[in-house]
């Protein structure tokens, strides 16, 4: 322990120094060219609210300089021997305080002092107005190739670098985790997922600060924005491999509907027309107004629903529909096509409504269900307004899939493969009110190298306003704990009973 | 709380045995000596380290980063699986591998050794049975290192409770800081201190409501370490890291199991009966008063009662030891499976010839699927397969691995090279993505996903795989050097030719009912390259161990697609046999069957017919053994070839 203090005590003044002792740039060559930097965080729009955009510069050099400011008068100046740049906390957030709405400049250099510098073109970012919502939620995982280990899902301070789990699936037994859901963007009110070989599959709700394990799973779950409800898909869901190609992994719902569940009188209902025996319906969605139920819709194609993939599995394209729902009287009106697959030749998937009730993004790919598998998949908006609809600037080769939106309708987070076409990672981008999106970048770390040796891939990324109230203790014995809410779902005759399963199997 | 410490309950504590100050300690010195020298030169630690995660089930995750660190440690138990996984990477060199574990074993025969003298007075020979257990498991090519670092903790926290006596009230605070301690280190492993403070209590210091006392502390502590703060299950709270859990155990036979329980058990038991030991040994002592001088180094008492010279008393302790050892040693070594564990390995590295060499040199009966496997690919790569497949026992599993335990992982990274090699690579990439999921992130794995990644012209992927390599203090360089020439050339620079392995790739995708089928898979690979000779020979070699001689046939046009020179010779004597049995001969373009074998044919047949008309199977068997054992037409008879060569 002494050692430590020691260690310590010398440590901090060493940095102090180092920090302090910046070369000198007495004069240097100008090169005209944007300078190489890791992770790629130039010609974008950041929030104001953002941990510092740690980066590595790989430009050849025996020193480096970045001088940061708002204000050339008044940079924040950051050297290294290595080309990592680490950003002190306390000086980017005064930068970016100050500097809501202006340009944020990174002035870079590499050479040598006092004089044998170049100096590079200076990258430019812009710092938006509006804060993006303070946590971020997403699952934690290797890739999975029908077999697991080790899943958890994280909450991440955007302001910061911290980083804490909401469950692990080491808590009750190495079990999956899936399918976080929160009521509009807030922290108090989550549903989690859960399978597990020993405890179950449930579904954990927390709310009113308690944990409570519902007896069945849910998949893709939309909570009502009045809490009173949510609605969910149950999908017989399986994973199968291609031998060639940009992606091997594949997923096809065999079978899939959507039922919803009443907090207050914790039943669980459904409609013919989320549940139609002859189609696929999943990707639920609530319109920020609570009057829509916006989801993704295709015919099954195949006779039997036990084969692995079935028949024509890449012919599924799925349609976007919306039904209209009364919360007050609980009824539901003629659901309605809002984009067909024929129109679009595409495969509709994952809606998700702004908080303001303009746009609607959602992905496209070639076919199927499973966009994060798909490398055709791509961000789409549309207004909906005016039901036009465009892709995003932000797409690119791979995979883009997972998104959500922030409370104030600013920024949008999603997840892509751009990174190499494997790896899932998490970015951000800022959508003005015209609907377009800025240069995406991806979720800073402290470590700027964090993602050069990441093996986990980040998933289903979902912004909140606040660090989720649960305690990750106290989902884990409401998982290993016995049903509180015992649910039944009906079966209307609209469709068969579709069973919830799951594609991966646990370690054994 | 109201006992008190007696003096003459612990006479133990201040005994000066003047034998061990004086004397050197040979018999520990030649124990441990002859224990490294065995592990160096007979088991040879770099064989487990190449079996991490396949033979040996359990892979032993290892990084070098504070992250790493941090996030291990952070757990009950994380301090035992860190220090594990750290050890474990240097037994890539054998001599380090040794020392490791002979300075471990050696730790807790110390230890225990304290235990015993404290209480007894002198050690006694029991403390050498967890040593000889951990060599016994280690012979048996497993990897008991946790096991021993858990008792090693134990045992550490039993000396310094045992140590320091104390009242019954602080020696309670005393051992619910240390259980505390050895609890976050090996969580419920630390069930062996409460073992050994409780015999401390009950056996020695006779205070059975303290005993009672440390027992509840030791569950409450657990409960609330485990079960609260970590938030554990409760199975998990209370048996982690003991030998009842299927983790612990796995790949273990039943002697290693039995090895790995007596290292748990035989420290309490120990400190549990060295009171005994020390009245039997006082008595002795009185007896022996006025009497010639007889002793004994290691105090082994029974010795001492019947009195024996001194230096006679010492031979007899030391072969007891080594007779142990020996017994140990001569249940768990066996020859054959080293012989497996080191085909493992050369496979694993790609030393064909060298496993050839060892391959011949074990039984047919010893032979495994894995080693059938790893044997035709030498033999692919020797350039082989169609040549001399037949000289060594085959069974159609072997080829492609039509094994049960397809879920294991060395039947996955077994099937993740073969993929590679055959073009098969998004198979193979498929592969080795449920190996790290599950088994964590083996160096060979990584480096197979970095090929792949870098087969399909993934760069900046194969740089992820790399990195993560690069965390490896055993394969940081090659991890590096590996980088630098991605990084300039964007191109690999192992030792694998990635331009024929792309050439080989499939480009179609198979996914339907036959999508498992070797066969299926072998004729897709063709279909999309037909000059792919690894898939080609392994089609081949599929029908010729599966007795499918009308689709060999088939197949044999394409010959004209590669270079032999002649048909080979497994080829031709297959075709006799097919024309022999269906009496259609086999259009071969430029191509005969040579003389040789034709006569060879004609030999075989009549020895067969004239020995199977006369003498029966037994006697055809003996009499086609030597001179056709390596030939195909012995396997289609007997489906037992390799024996002439031997």
């Amino acid at each position: 322990m002494m050692v430590v203090v020691l260690l310590a005590a010398a440590l901090i003044p060493a940095g102090f120094i180092f920090q302090t002792n910046c070369p000198e740039i007495e004069s240097y060559t100008q090169v005209d060219r944007l300078p190489s930097i890791k992770p790629d965080y130039s010609d974008t729009v950041i929030p104001p609210n953002i941990a510092p955009l740690n980066f590595v510069i790989r430009e050849k050099g025996p020193q480096f300089v970045v001088k940061i400011y708002t204000d050339p008068a008044e940079p924040v100046t950051v050297h290294s021997d290595t080309g990592s740049i680490t950003i002190p906390l306390r000086s980017w957030r005064n930068l970016l305080r100050a500097g809501a709405g202006k340009k944020l400049q990174f002035e870079i250099y590499a050479g040598k002092p006092p004089n044998q510098w170049k100096k590079y073109r200076t990258i430019i970012n812009t710092i938006a107005a509006e804060p993006i919502d303070s946590h971020l939620v997403y699952r934690f995982m290797k890739p999975i190739f029908n077999w697991w280990k080790s899943i958890g899902i994280y909450q991440r301070n955007l302001e910061n670098y911290e980083t804490s789990v909401v469950l692990h699936g080491k808590s009750f037994g190495d079990g999956c985790l899936n399918c976080h859901s929160f009521v509009h963007n807030r922290p108090d009110t989550m549903t989690i997922g859960t399978r597990s070989s020993h405890y179950g599959s449930s579904t954990l709700l927390w709310r009113n600060d308690r944990a409570q394990k519902i007896g069945s799973k849910w998949g893709y779950t939309a909570w009502h924005p009045s809490g009173r409800l949510a609605a969910y898909s149950l999908n017989k869901v399986t994973q199968f491999f291609h031998t060639a190609g940009l992606q091997i992994r594949d997923v096809v719902d065999l079978d899939s509907a959507i039922a919803y569940y009443l907090v207050e009188s914790r039943q669980v209902k459904t409609i013919p027309a989320i549940a139609d025996k002859d189609r696929l319906e999943t990707y639920p969605a609530w319109s920020p107004d609570g009057k829509y139920l916006y989801y993704c819709s295709a015919p099954i194609l195949w006779t039997d629903r036990d084969q692995v993939p079935p028949e024509d599995y890449s012919d599924v394209k799925y349609d976007l529909r919306r039904v209209s729902y009364d919360v007050d009287t609980d009824t539901w009106g003629e659901s309605e096509t809002v984009l067909s697959a024929e129109k679009t030749g595409l495969s509709i998937l994952l809606p998700r409504i702004s908080p303001d009730g303009r746009f609607l993004l959602f992905c496209m790919c070639q076919y199927g269900c499973f966009p994060v598998y798909q490398p055709t998949s791509d961000l789409y908006l549309m207004d909906l307004s005016t039901g036009d609809y465009r892709k995003l600037g932000v797409n690119s080769d791979y995979s883009e899939s997972w998104h959500s939106w922030s409370s104030n309708s600013r920024w949008i987070v999603f997840s892509s493969k751009r990174f190499g076409g494997f790896f899932t990672r998490s970015f951000f981008s800022y959508v003005d009110e015209n609907g377009r999106a800025s240069k995406p970048f991806v979720l800073p770390q402290k470590d700027p190298a964090y993602y050069d040796s990441l093996l986990e891939t980040f998933s289903v990324p979902e912004l909140i306003t606040g660090p989720v109230e649960s305690d990750w203790r106290r989902l884990a014995w409401a998982a290993r704990g016995s049903v509180d809410i015992e649910v039944n779902v009906p079966i209307t005759g609209a469709t068969t009973m579709v069973e919830a399963s799951d594609p991966w199997r646990q370690r054994e | 709380m109201n006992e008190h410490h007696k003096d003459e309950s612990r006479p133990a504590f201040l005994t000066k045995l003047s034998d061990s100050k004086t004397t050197i300690p040979w018999l520990p010195l030649i124990f441990f000596a002859a224990f490294y020298i065995w592990l160096y030169f007979v088991v040879e630690p770099h064989l487990i380290f190449h079996g991490l995660g396949t033979i040996v089930v359990n892979y032993p995750d290892f990084k070098l980063t504070l992250p790493f660190a941090a996030q291990t440690i952070n757990s009950p138990g994380g301090l035992a699986e860190y220090l594990t996984g750290f050890l474990s990477q240097w037994f890539y060199y054998s001599w380090l591998g040794g020392l490791i574990i002979t300075a471990l074993a050696f730790l807790v025969y110390l230890l225990l050794r304290i235990l015993v003298v404290s209480i007894a007075g002198c050690p006694c020979l029991l403390c050498y049975i967890p040593p000889i257990c951990i060599l016994a498991i280690y012979s048996t090519y497993q990897h008991p290192l946790l096991i021993a670092l858990v008792v090693l903790f134990a045992l550490f926290a039993g000396v310094t409770y045992l140590r320091l006596p104390l009242t019954s009230r602080r020696s309670l605070a005393l051992f619910a800081l240390l259980f505390a301690l050895v609890y976050w280190a090996v969580a419920a492993g630390a069930a062996v201190f409460l073992a050994l403070a409780l015999a401390v209590e009950i056996a020695m210091r006779r205070r059975p409501l303290t005993a009672a006392l440390i027992v509840v502390t030791a569950f409450v502590m657990a409960a609330a370490i485990g079960g609260l703060l970590y938030c554990r299950a409760f199975s998990w709270v209370f048996l982690s890291y003991l030998p009842v859990r299927e983790d612990m155990i796995a790949g273990l036979k039943p002697f290693g199991i039995v090895c790995a329980a007596t290292i748990y058990i035989l420290p309490a038991a120990t400190v549990a009966l060295a009171p005994l030991w020390f009245r039997i040994q006082r008595r002795s002592t009185s007896h022996s008063k006025n009497k010639p001088k007889t002793g004994s180094s290691e105090g082994v008492t029974f010795l001492s009662r019947v009195r024996w010279p001194r230096k006679y008393a010492r031979l007899l302790e030391t072969a007891a030891v080594f007779l142990l050892a020996a017994a140990a040693l001569s249940v768990s070594f066996d020859p054959k499976n080293k012989k497996w564990v080191l085909i493992n390995s050369l496979s694993a590295r790609g030393q064909w010839e060298k496993l050839l060499t060892n391959a011949r040199l074990l039984p047919p009966r010893f032979y495994n699927p894995y080693i059938n496997h790893d044997i035709n690919r030498a033999l692919y790569h020797t350039g082989r397969l169609p040549f001399d497949m037949f000289a060594y026992p085959q069974s159609p599993e072997g080829l492609m691995l039509l094994t049960k335990d397809q879920q294991s992982a060395l039947w996955r990274c077994k099937m993740l090279d073969l993929c590679i090699r055959l073009g098969s690579v998004d198979t193979a990439a498929r592969l080795g993505g449920e190996i790290l999921a599950i088994q964590g992130d083996l160096p060979l794995v990584l480096q197979r996903l970095a090929l792949i990644a870098a087969l399909k012209d993934k760069p900046r992927t194969a740089t992820v795989y790399l990195k993560t390599l690069a965390e490896n203090p055993i394969y940081t360089c090659r991890a590096r050097r590996l980088l630098a020439a991605l990084k300039q050339s964007a191109k690999w620079i192992g030792p694998e030719n990635i331009d024929a392995l792309r050439t080989r790739m499939l480009k179609n995708d198979i996914t339907g009912p036959f999508a498992d089928s070797p066969e299926y898979i072998l004729l897709e690979l063709l279909r999309h390259n037909p000059r792919n000779k690894m898939a080609f020979e392994y089609l081949m070699a599929h029908y010729l161990l599966t007795e499918q001689l009308g689709k060999f046939v088939a197949n044999i046009h394409r010959l004209d697609d590669f270079d032999y020179k002649n048909i080979p010779h497994h080829y031709e004597e297959a075709l006799l046999i097919y024309t022999g049995t269906t009496g259609r001969n086999v259009d071969l373009p430029g191509r005969k069957i040579s003389a040789e074998t034709i006569h060879r044919y004609n030999e075989f047949v009549n020895t067969y017919r004239r020995f199977e008309d006369q003498q029966g199977a037994l006697a055809v068997f003996d009499a086609l053994v030597d001179n056709f054992g390596n030939t195909y037409w012995f396997y289609s008879a007997f489906e037992l070839p390799g024996f002439a060569a031997r």
